[in-house]
């Protein structure tokens, strides 16, 4: 028995993903095929795609410009290593806050949590970030690079990105519901995490006494984990910048769902 | 009970002096500001109050198949939105015992770049069936679609017929307690709302609930219920055929119009001309000649047209006189009836005129005698060729002699 009630907003999340869990897949597939429609290699791009980018990274920092040979490690290691978790975060954002009004038809003719839809799009970039990861493997393997001890904390930072990624991610998706000033902000915010994120960068050239401020950008801190659990450095993981970006994608999380949870019941009205 | 709807209301707020229909930062920014200069001032674009729905109760039991039928905007959808838990009520409760499958549009879920038989599993989830369910169900669908040859091409490439008859499909072989269906006969060819309506018809006698939103009156011949509503609010009725002919203007019957006098031409003389407008909204009309032969005419052919305001002539019926015919008729008086169904006619007036041959195929005049009705129904979206597949009966009489 279901009771529509005004003004009740019990949802539990848990039950009801479980419930929809094929549709979860069925809308995933669904993503995941349309992208690939009319092409010729079809799946192979989700190869190419990191492939390419790795060839060129290679050779435009590896041969060509000679940075960083002195640190112990291949500079185009240092790139892949901020890339990966940056890429994920970039079309993780870009993609979930659009995910909900480009399928506004479905949203104002059929019920299902609405949840599935940024979770669907975040699915398809976490296989993204698994194949790049992929091609990390094979470079660390081609530089003969060992990585230090610390990589056992390196799934620690997976999740970290992971839940920034989604918190973010679901917030914007229902900012752009409701204002679609959201959806020219996110482009310039994501150009603009790239340059203040330590992406083509070590987090290392920020001044000492700038350090903390500088993790108030969780990516700083993600990006900086990844980095030394990966391929190591001259210091080890600065964990005081690390509990500040905790403390922030903490914060984004809470402000994100509530958001997300207040208006939720009301996007096929406004959206 | 399967459905029960109490005091159910929902309440929109309409930015007044905009055209956007959502709200941006700007706005919100602005209307902030505008409070902090002028705090005393009403501000222009508060928003207004609009209730799309207002007070609505209803039960409905297992089996029941509810009509709801109301001019556009009249809240029919914002119901089904609200039942099927896509908008949330502002007051009131619904309780629902069952699953609730609703198609609200035909084709939701659809991608157009995903095959006829991919979109079958995307929009079978997406109406709440299992994986496994749908892979039970594929056969059915396809063969109800009656798009076995086009299964593995993309729906973009599929024409209207096709996309229509395969999302309906889709949508007939739910499983489900309570089953919601908006305006799903607006769109496809005559056949295809035939073999809708036979579908639903079936899926009712299994005992399952259904709500049924359709402006096309002649489709409402299985349910058993109506719901009536108006700016939001239900408009009180006893029953279905009540609630029909409420709608269709204000329980008022269409008039009718008759000609009647002596019109002498050759052979035939011409009585009357009546036409009776139906006595129930869902029923059919009928069209009474009456003439005099006065002499017996071997191959007389009566009828009538049906001709529109701007002079054309939509329909051609005979009552009688087929070419070859058997019958003979008589020196005598006759009546000819023919039932029509005015459910075929869009709105407007239109003029019945006599169409009488004798067998040489001279037309006999009928100068002046013609009479006229009209059609008003609002949102009317006429079946002109669905009532002409099933044909008019026609049918004459001898009656006693007016001469």
């Amino acid at each position: 028995m279901l009771l529509i009630e005004a003004g009740k907003n019990k949802t539990n999340y848990v039950r009801e993903l479980w419930q929809y869990r094929e549709l979860l897949f069925f809308l995933t597939w669904r993503d995941l095929l349309v992208r690939y429609k009319q092409t010729a290699v079809g799946f192979l791009w989700h190869i190419l795609k990191p492939f390419l980018l790795l060839i060129t990274l290679t050779l435009v920092f590896g041969k060509l410009v000679h940075l960083g040979q002195d640190k112990g490690y291949p500079y185009v290691l240092l790139v892949i290593t901020g890339l990966l978790p940056w890429q994920f975060f970039a079309s993780t954002l870009s993609d979930c806050s659009e995910s909900l009004i480009v399928n506004y038809q479905l949203i104002t003719k059929i019920y299902f949590p609405r949840i599935l839809l940024p979770i669907s799009s975040m699915i398809i970039t976490f296989i993204d970030f698994l194949i790049t990861a992929g091609m990390l493997c094979i470079l660390l393997v081609y530089y003969r690079f060992v990585p230090p001890k610390e990589i056992i904390f390196l799934p620690f930072f997976i999740i970290e990105l992971l839940v920034l990624s989604f918190a973010l991610g679901v917030w914007s998706a229902a900012l752009n519901v409701r204002y679609r000033d959201c959806r020219q902000l996110v482009p310039f915010a994501i150009q603009f995490g790239l340059y203040i994120s330590p992406v083509a960068f070590s987090g290392s050239i920020i001044p000492e006494k700038w350090r903390l401020l500088y993790h108030l950008n969780p990516m700083a801190g993600i990006i900086d984990g990844f980095r030394r659990t990966i391929i190591g450095g001259e210091e080890s993981i600065y964990w005081p910048g690390q509990l500040v970006s905790i403390c922030v994608i903490g914060i984004i999380l809470y402000l994100g769902l509530t958001y997300y949870k207040h208006i939720e019941k009301f996007f096929a009205d406004i959206i | 009970m399967t459905l029960l709807v109490e005091h159910l209301s929902k309440k929109y707020s309409v930015l007044r002096n905009q055209k956007l229909e959502t709200e941006t930062l700007k706005d919100k920014l602005t209307a902030g500001l505008k409070r902090v200069f002028s705090p005393k001032k009403i501000i222009k674009n508060a928003p207004h109050e609009f209730w799309a729905l207002n007070d609505v109760s209803f039960s409905l039991d297992p089996g029941d198949k509810l009509a709801v039928i109301g001019k556009n905007g009249a809240g029919k959808s914002t119901l089904l939105k609200i039942i099927s838990r896509i908008t949330p009520p502002t007051n009131g409760k619904i309780t629902v015992r069952g699953k609730v499958a609703a198609l609200l549009e035909v084709g939701t879920g659809f991608h157009p770049e995903l095959t006829g038989k991919e979109n079958i599993y995307l929009s079978g989830a997406l109406l709440g069936m299992s994986k496994i369910e749908i892979a039970g169900k594929f056969d059915e669908i396809v063969d109800f679609s009656e798009i076995e040859l086009f299964l593995d091409t993309p729906v973009k490439r599929y024409s209207s017929g096709m996309f229509v008859r395969l999302a309906f499909a889709v949508a007939a072989h739910l499983e489900a307690e309570i089953l919601i269906i908006d305006e799903a006969l607006a769109v496809g060819d005559t056949q295809y709302k035939k073999k809708c309506i036979d579908k639903l018809e079936e899926v009712g006698k299994e005992g399952r609930t259904i709500i049924f939103v359709t402006h096309d009156m002649w489709a409402l011949r299985f349910c058993n219920k109506g719901l009536l509503l108006e700016n939001g609010s239900v408009v009180p009725t006893d029953s279905l055929a009540d609630c029909v002919a409420k709608y269709s203007g204000s329980g008022s019957p269409q008039k009718g119009s008759s000609w009647s006098g002596k019109f002498e031409n050759g052979p035939v003389v011409i009585h009357s001309l009546e036409y009776t407008p139906p006595k129930s909204p869902l029923g059919k009309g009928s069209v009474s000649i009456k003439i005099s032969l006065l002499q017996a005419i071997p191959d007389l052919f009566v009828g009538f047209l049906i001709v529109n305001r701007s002079g054309n002539i939509i329909v051609r019926h005979k009552i009688t006189g087929e070419s070859g015919s058997e019958i003979k008729f008589l020196q005598g008086s006759y009546e000819f009836l023919s039932e029509i169904d005015p459910g075929m006619f869009l709105n407007g007036i239109y003029t019945i005129e006599l169409d009488i041959l004798l067998p040489e195929g001279k037309k006999i005049s009928h100068q002046g005698i013609a009479v006229s009705f009209e059609i008003f129904r609002p949102e009317n979206s006429g079946n002109l060729q669905d009532t002409l597949l099933t044909g008019w009966k026609g049918d004459f009489k001898s009656i006693p002699c007016m001469i």
